[in-house]
This record gives structure tokens, C-alpha cells and sequence, in this order.
């Protein structure tokens, strides 16, 4: 009776997958490959590997992906060293107004993305950053920092402070502490906060979309735009689209196995 | 090495956050070799002036010598003292060897002599075959004794030990207990220990302070703070007793059941002693003046609670021989001298029973 | 690591700094623009932000926005609930379910638009499955009701819901649920009054943050919504692209009074669950 209710829970789980993830990759995976196909058909009537081809060699979608990986790569890095002192302040010091810090911090999870994006437009217009690589580098860090701070001083309150008093005493100075205690037991949080920014930079959009686009544009604008015009090419999206999930779903399925279920939904959802 | 200097010596020192004083002004001294006890309830204020003699935490005030070397405003990496925490602190991503190796490696000591001393506490504390392990793959005992080895292999001045057995389970501190003190008399190092639990510190100090609320009770040896306290506080944490009113006139009390006891010192008037169970020997006696009220059966000793007029008494008989029965007649002599707790402090050290003592859970 | 007087500010500098930069400033200056104050502002008025829900675009965007928001989260609240408790029963191949179920959470919002499309247009998979047995699809997408961006939302809002309430589910201490059920508690009882309150907070918190979340969403309201009417995000997006400021500073700040709104009211409710709980234990 058990084992029977369980294998019936086991199938409504994975029918609910398929139809929820499986079918609907799956048909994009066939536009990608498609060569024709017409309703009412359920399968395509022909193959081609065109759309991919014509990724390799299309003047408006190669640099979308040089961007998308370089402002990516930048904004991982950059949010990680920006994050790591107030991360580190937060997380071991206390004084007053740390509870507000702490709000403001996570302020930009609250606020819509577009208010912060047009806001910070009229700025970048001024500052001639609008339509150009650093602005939309700067405006991605001020969306995944929140997080990554977040996570990294989630991270620092988790060292013992015994493990740290205990290395003083047996005579490291704060390099060494930093170098071999602090850094090393930090990796966790680090890996964790690293790669839940490479996926928020790498799918962020509506920023971009503000600062950017036009002229800077990056797989998801590219997206975007290729959807909301009027020529829509089903096959050349359903590419861009693919392109745009391997990175994340590589990132994806290995951030969850080392990162664990509480620490990220911690991260994403405790405020 | 200066014989006669104290290896460390604490002169008045105190800590309070923010205007709430955490530790009055204490002093101590460990003589070289010495094992010291702090002994105190939780929150007594003992870990905190640990940690300033160790400079983690800087003291309000007050100084802390170092073989006479004055090293209170001294970093703890330039102090030479070791300690042992309480949650171990292993460092989780280094093995044992590295773990041990790690105080060696910041002193940058030579890689023979880092090796020589390494095999040889790795040795002493029986740590052989657990080099290569990470510290979550030891049992809470392998553990300790880690830490333990972390902590000799500096050679310090000073060992410092925060509650180094009270996350092991009963059985295992108390091998580990003749253990520690084994290493103690091999290694000779002056050691201040620090535990809540009287029956460690008894068993293994030289000296004990006792300390509650932020400041020093009382200190002295093992046997006479147990058998002579001066202070209630001080009776009552050291496990049962009988606190018995007298009368005092000269060098005898007058025990309010009638009968007298010695004083070891002169005195007059009102006053208290404290009468440890061991101290009361009961004898069956059909015109006895005591009562047998009560018996607890446990195992070495049997304790038996005795009314005499208005006053209950706890008595505690090896249990070999005939148990007395419940309601019995009994006489009751008290062997010894007393020594009158002292009655300024009656009121401000602890105004109620201290949570630990007087149990009948027997030691722990 | 002696803590000097400049080390905390210091350390905070980078990481507040940026964020003063980046995000308080704009915050700020879209709030004094929208009150009409600033550098080009005209002086104090409130009529800006009036106009949002006097004018008929506006207000009916307003509407629109807390449409998108509101519909999903409730949606999805049904959903997550007992997909979070199905994740606590062991069933075979939990642990790859456990895997894939997140997937979504990591996917753009404009490729789940895309899928939609693909999926449920009219002319697109499901539509042609139906048209074998003689049926057709109804129009979903472009719709007046919105339900293509209501189903591209349920789509990532579910997951990031359920990982949150399964995270609050889990961390409930195992012995609960038997411990009241010996006492007498029937299993929907024992839901009801022990695991639900308990996992209360986790439920709020997810719910929330779900509302938030969809409140600025653009790309499948653009992608997949009915052209009129448009919600505020799309309308700032309009406005930005013709420089009309005043609009912009309008829609954003009501969009921010709207999320403090309700982050405040989350702190309110978690602060007396906590007191409550804090009095209870």
C-alpha cells in the first residue's frame, strides 16, 4: 500500500515534468532543427541545421553572445569583490544602524529592475556610460550585489569565531588568517554566490534592455527583440533561446549540488 | 627557567561592555607548572577573563604578566599561551596533521624541528593513526585530544584549557580526564583550567578559585575548599552539604539539636557551617535523637536524609553493610572540626541555592 | 584583526557605496521627481502621482500591473503548498524531481515567454494536438485577461515558491507531526494547527517576494499581453524611450510605494508572528 502510493506520487511528479519542462524545451529543440513545419503538424515535415549554421557566421548574434559572456564574466567577478568587505563587515561586526544596512541592501530586490534601470538612465546619458558595455556592467552589478552580499555575509557569520580566536592564539596575523582560515572556509559561499550572479547576469534583461539596447546588446535583448518585431523567425529565437539555456542550466544543475537547498532559498528568499 | 617568578600573573583586571561589568577586578597567579582551576557557574565571568588572558578580548582595566612580562596590550598571535576551546575550533579544512602543524607553520619554525615536535605530541596524546583524517571524520574525543595536541605542540608558557570535557559524554571525560592529567605531570606545563563541574576541578588541580558573578569567591586547594569553605557560595557548589546554624563561643559551636563541634578558629556569636554528608556518621540506636526520613540507593554510597528536631540532615554511608530502614532511630556523630562560612558574603554571593549543587544527582 | 575606528566604515564603504550610487540615487531621484522637486522640477506637487490614478491609461496600468502580480502569486500559492509537502514523502526518484523541479528558476523569462508561445498560441503545439481530435485552442495569448503572461509567470513563480516553502516545511522539527497526532490530531488537523503555522512564515515570505517579483515584470506582459491596457512597467518603458520623465519618476515611484508597501507589511506580520511565538514558547 506504501510502496503503491508512493510510485503514484512518483508519477504524477514526473508527468508534471514532462509536460512542464520536457515538452516545452523539446519543442523548441525542434523549431531549432526545423526545416518547414506547418500546422497542423506535430512534428516538423523536415531537418535542417541551417539556424544553428547561419548562429555561427548572423552579424547581430555573435557579438550578443561575446557580450552576453564578457559583461557576465565581469559583472561575476567584479559584484564578488565589491560584495566581499561589507559582506564580511556585516557579518562580523555589529553596530548601530546595522538592521538598516541591511534593508537598504536588499532594497534592490524589492524595487522593479525597470524603476531603477530608467532612473539610472537619464544618469548614464549624462555620463555618456548610456548604450555603452560599462553601463550595462555597472547597472547588472547593482542587480546581482544585493544577492551576493547577501549570500557571502550568510557565509562569514557561518565561520566560528573560536576557529578564528584559536588561530590567533597559535600566531597568525591577519594575512594568514585571511589566507589560510577565512578564505578557504569561505568557498562555499563564494561558489554559491558566484554562480547564482553568473545566472542573474546572464539572464537579466530589463536593465539591459534600458541601458544598452540599442546599441550594446546581449542574448536576452537580442531575445527580446527578435520576439517583439515583426519579421519573428520561430526557428532563429528557439536557437537564441537554447544558446541561452545551456550556460544557465550547466551553472544551474551544478550550483545544486553544491549549493544546498536551504542556503539558497536563504539567499533568494529571507529578507 | 626562573623558578621561584609565577609563570603568569593577573593583576586586577575586569571587562565591562558598555557599562555593564562583566568581571570586577580579578587577580591570580599560576606558579610554574602550576594546574590551576577557574571553577564557577556559567556566566560566572570565568571564559571571559580566559579570553583576556589570551588578548581575543582587551580588558577595561588591570594588567596580565607573562613570566613577568607585561603582555595586556600584547595581540594574542605575539602571546606565548595556548588554548583549548571549549568547542575544540579545529580548523574544518585542514587534516590533523595540518591542524597540529598550523601554530609551527606561522611561527616558521624549521621543517626539523616542526617535525620532531609533531611526532612527539602526536605521541603523548595517542594520536598515531589519525594524522591524515579531517576533523568531522573524529568522534568528539579524537577531537579534543586534537585540539589538545594543536594546542602542546607550541610548547607555551601557558596552557589555557575552556571547558575542555564538557562536550564528551560521561564515560569518555572521564578517561580523558586521567589523561589530561597524565600529560600534565609529563609535560609540566603550567595550566590554567576552567570548567563548571567541581569533581573535574577537584580531581585535577593543584588550586582552585571559585568564582561567581564576575568576581573570585574564594581560592585555595582542592580539600580544604571542599572540607573548610569559607564562603556559602563556595559550600553549596562544591556538591551536597549541610548548612547547620551554630552558635559560636570561643572554639566551639553549639549545634541547635544540642551537642558541640570544634572550630578551627575562635569566634562569637551566630554563624553557619557547612556539614558535608561524609562527615555525619549514623548509627542504628532505638533512642537515637535523628530520624531516618529518607534512603537513596546510589551504588558506592547510600545517602540517607535524617530529621533532628526541626532541622533535616543529609548523611551519606558507604553502602556495603546493612541499610538503615525508613522511620528508624538513629544516632548521629560528627567527626572533624568546622570552620564558620563567613557571613558578609551570605547575602550578595548567592541569594538562592546554586542551580548545580544540591541535587541528589550524585557527582558528575 | 584589532578593529580600528575606520575598519567599518571601510568595509562597508565598497558594497553600500556602490549601491548609494547605483540604486539610492536613482530611487531618490525618480521619488523627487515624481513630488515634482529636483532640478527641473516645478516645485512641491502631488499632482504627478495623482495623474497615475486619476488619468485613465495610467490608473487602468496600475490595475494591470497588480493584475500580473496578484493573480499568479494566488496561483501559484495553491500549487506550491502541496507540491512543497509532496517534496517531504519519500516517492522513487525524489531526488531527480528534487533536481529538475528548480530548473525553471533558472531559465529567462523572455525564453519561457518564447515556450509559451511555442506551446499554447494559437497555430502553436497545443493547437495543432487539439485540431487532430477537432477542437481548437482558444485565444490565450494576446488575450484581454492577460493568461499567457499569467501562465509564463505560474511557470517560474512556481518553483521559486515551492523552494521556499519546502525549505520552511523541512526545517519543522521531524517529531511534530507524531507527537501530534498522538495527542489526537487527525492528519488534516495536525496540518492545519501544527505544520502550517509553523511553516507560516516561509509561506508569507515566498508569497511576498512572489508579488514583487511580478509587479515590474516586462517581458511577458510585452511578449505575450493584450496591447491594451498596458501595465506601468511597459508604459515606463514607452515613456523612457520618448524622455517624458515626470511619467517615468510617476509610474516608478508608485511601483516603489506599492513594493514597500508591501515589504512593510511582511515585517509587520513576521515581527508579531515571532513576538507571538516568542510569547507562546
Amino acid at each position: 500500500m506504501q510502496r503503491y502510493h508512493g510510485i503514484s506520487l512518483s508519477l504524477l511528479a514526473f508527468v508534471c515534468i514532462l509536460f512542464m519542462l520536457v515538452l516545452p524545451i523539446g519543442i523548441i529543440l525542434l523549431w531549432s532543427v526545423s526545416n518547414g513545419w506547418f500546422p497542423p503538424n506535430l512534428l516538423p515535415g523536415d531537418y535542417t541545421t541551417r539556424h544553428w549554421q547561419m548562429f555561427l557566421t548572423d552579424p547581430t548574434l555573435t557579438p550578443a553572445i561575446i557580450n552576453s559572456l564578457v559583461i557576465t564574466v565581469i559583472v561575476t567577478a567584479s559584484s564578488m569583490v565589491i560584495a566581499m568587505p561589507t559582506a564580511w563587515a556585516l557579518a562580523r561586526f555589529e553596530f548601530r544602524l546595522k538592521k538598516l544596512i541591511e534593508i537598504f541592501i536588499l532594497a534592490p530586490l524589492i524595487v522593479p529592475g525597470m524603476v531603477v534601470a530608467v532612473g539610472l538612465g537619464r544618469v548614464f546619458l549624462k555620463l555618456d556610460l548610456a548604450y555603452s558595455m560599462e553601463g550595462v556592467i555597472l547597472v547588472q552589478i547593482a542587480g546581482v550585489l544585493p544577492l551576493t552580499i547577501r549570500i557571502l555575509s550568510g557565509g562569514f557569520e557561518s565561520i566560528p569565531g573560536d576557529i578564528i580566536s584559536a588561530a590567533r592564539t597559535l600566531g597568525a596575523h591577519r594575512f594568514a588568517i585571511i589566507r589560510h582560515i577565512l578564505l578557504p572556509l569561505s568557498v562555499p559561499a563564494m561558489l554559491a554566490a558566484g554562480l547564482l550572479s553568473f545566472v542573474g547576469s546572464f539572464e537579466e534583461f530589463e536593465r539591459t534592455l534600458i541601458i544598452g539596447a540599442p546599441i550594446v546588446h546581449t542574448l536576452t535583448t537580442r531575445l527580446f527583440v527578435n520576439l517583439s518585431g515583426q519579421g519573428l523567425v520561430i526557428p532563429v529565437a528557439a536557437v537564441v533561446s537554447l544558446i541561452l539555456l545551456i550556460p544557465v542550466l550547466v551553472v544551474f544543475l551544478l550550483t545544486s549540488r553544491i549549493m544546498r537547498d536551504d542556503v539558497m532559498a536563504a539567499g533568494m528568499g529571507k529578507l | 627557567m626562573p623558578a621561584l617568578k609565577n609563570e603568569l600573573d593577573v593583576l586586577g583586571i575586569s571587562k565591562h561592555y558598555s557599562g555593564v561589568e562583566a568581571l570586577s577586578p580579578t587577580s591570580l597567579s599560576v606558579t610554574n607548572g602550576e594546574f590551576v582551576t577557574i571553577l564557577g557557574p556559567s556566566g560566572c565571568g570565568k571564559s571571559t577573563l580566559l579570553r583576556m588572558i589570551t588578548g581575543i578580548t582587551l580588558p577595561s582595566g588591570g594588567q596580565v604578566l607573562l613570566q613577568g612580562r607585561d603582555i595586556t596590550r600584547l595581540p594574542p598571535e605575539k602571546r606565548d599561551i595556548a588554548i583549548v576551546f571549549q568547542s575544540y575550533a579545529l580548523f574544518p579544512h585542514m587534516s590533523v596533521r595540518n591542524n597540529i602543524l598550523f601554530g609551527l607553520k606561522m611561527k616558521k619554525l624549521g621543517k626539523q624541528e616542526q617535525l620532531r615536535r609533531f611526532e612527539h605530541v602526536v605521541a603523548i596524546c595517542g594520536l598515531g593513526d589519525l594524522t591524515g583524517r579531517y576533523p568531522k571524520q573524529l568522534s568528539g574525543g579524537q577531537q579534543q585530544r586534537v585540539a589538545l595536541a594543536r594546542a602542546l605542540v607550541m610548547q607555551p608558557a601557558l596552557l589555557l584549557l575552556d571547558e575542555p570535557l564538557s562536550n564528551l559524554d560521561a564515560k569518555l571525560r572521564e578517561s580523558l580526564r586521567d589523561d589530561l592529567l597524565a600529560l600534565h605531570r609529563s609535560t609540566g606545563s603550567s595550566t590554567l583550567y576552567v570548567t563548571h563541574d567541581q569533581s573535574e576541578a577537584m580531581s585535577m588541580s593543584d588550586r582552585i578559585i571559585v568564582m561567581d558573578k564576575g568576581r573570585v569567591v574564594e581560592s585555595g586547594r582542592p580539600r580544604d575548599l571542599y572540607l573548610k569553605p569559607q564562603k556559602r557560595f563556595t559550600a553549596l557548589f562544591f556538591g551536597h552539604t549541610n548548612l547547620v546554624p551554630v552558635e559560636a563561643e570561643g572554639t566551639r559551636a553549639t549545634l541547635p539539636w544540642g551537642g558541640f563541634l570544634p572550630l578551627d578558629q575562635a569566634a562569637r556569636g551566630k554563624g553557619e557551617i557547612s556539614l558535608r554528608p561524609e562527615c555525619l556518621s549514623v548509627f542504628a540506636d532505638a533512642s537515637g535523637e535523628a530520624e531516618v526520613r529518607q534512603v537513596t540507593f546510589m551504588g558506592p554510597d547510600i545517602f540517607y536524609d535524617l530529621q533532628i528536631g526541626d532541622h533535616s540532615l543529609k548523611s551519606r554511608q558507604g553502602s556495603n553493610g546493612a541499610p538503615l530502614e525508613i522511620g528508624s532511630r538513629v544516632s548521629v556523630r560528627i567527626e572533624g572540626t568546622a570552620t564558620l562560612l563567613e557571613q558578609t558574603d551570605v547575602e550578595t554571593a548567592s541569594t538562592g541555592p546554586s542551580p548545580d549543587s544540591p541535587s541528589l544527582e550524585g557527582d558528575r | 584583526m584589532r578593529r580600528t575606528a575606520l575598519d567599518l566604515p571601510l568595509l562597508l564603504l565598497p558594497g553600500v557605496g556602490f549601491l548609494i550610487l547605483t540604486f539610492g540615487l536613482p530611487l531618490y531621484w525618480a521619488i523627487s521627481g515624481s513630488l515634482g522637486l529636483g532640478a527641473n522640477g516645478t516645485g512641491f506637487t502631488l499632482m504627478h502621482l495623482a495623474d497615475i490614478f486619476l488619468e485613465t491609461k495610467f490608473r487602468k496600468g496600475l490595475m494591470m500591473s497588480l493584475y500580473y502580480s496578484i493573480a499568479p502569486t494566488i496561483l501559484t500559492l495553491f500549487v506550491a503548498i502541496p507540491l512543497a509537502m509532496l517534496l517531504q514523502k519519500s516517492f522513487p526518484g525524489r531526488k531527480l524531481f528534487n533536481g529538475l523541479y528548480k530548473i525553471p528558476l533558472a531559465i529567462p523569462s523572455i525564453v519561457a515567454a518564447f515556450m509559451v508561445l511555442t506551446l499554447i498560441e494559437q497555430g502553436g503545439f497545443m493547437d495543432r494536438a487539439m485540431m487532430h481530435i477537432g477542437l481548437s485552442m482558444p485565444k490565450i495569448v494576446r488575450d484581454q485577461f492577460g493568461i499567457g503572461v499569467i501562465l509564463s509567470t505560474l511557470w517560474k513563480d512556481i518553483p521559486f515558491m515551492t523552494l521556499i516553502i519546502a525549505g520552511a516545511f523541512g526545517a519543522i522539527p521531524k517529531d511534530m507531526v507524531p507527537a501530534a497526532r498522538s495527542l489526537g490530531a487527525s492528519r488534516v488537523r495536525a496540518f492545519l494547527m501544527v505544520e502550517l503555522p509553523l511553516a507560516m512564515p516561509g509561506v508569507t515570505a515566498a508569497t511576498l517576494l512572489c508579488f514583487v517579483k511580478s509587479i515590474g515584470n516586462f517581458a511577458a506582459p510585452s511578449l505575450l499581453g493584450p496591447a491594451y491596457p498596458l501595465p506601468l512597467s511597459i508604459q515606463m518603458y514607452d515613456a523612457y524611450l520618448e524622455g517624458d520623465w515626470i511619467a517615468i519618476y510617476s509610474m516608478g515611484t508608485v511601483l516603489i510605494i506599492v513594493s514597500f508597501l508591501v515589504l512593510g507589511a511582511y515585517y509587520a506580520l513576521t515581527a508579531r508572528t515571532l513576538q507571538h511565538m516568542k510569547r507562546e514558547g
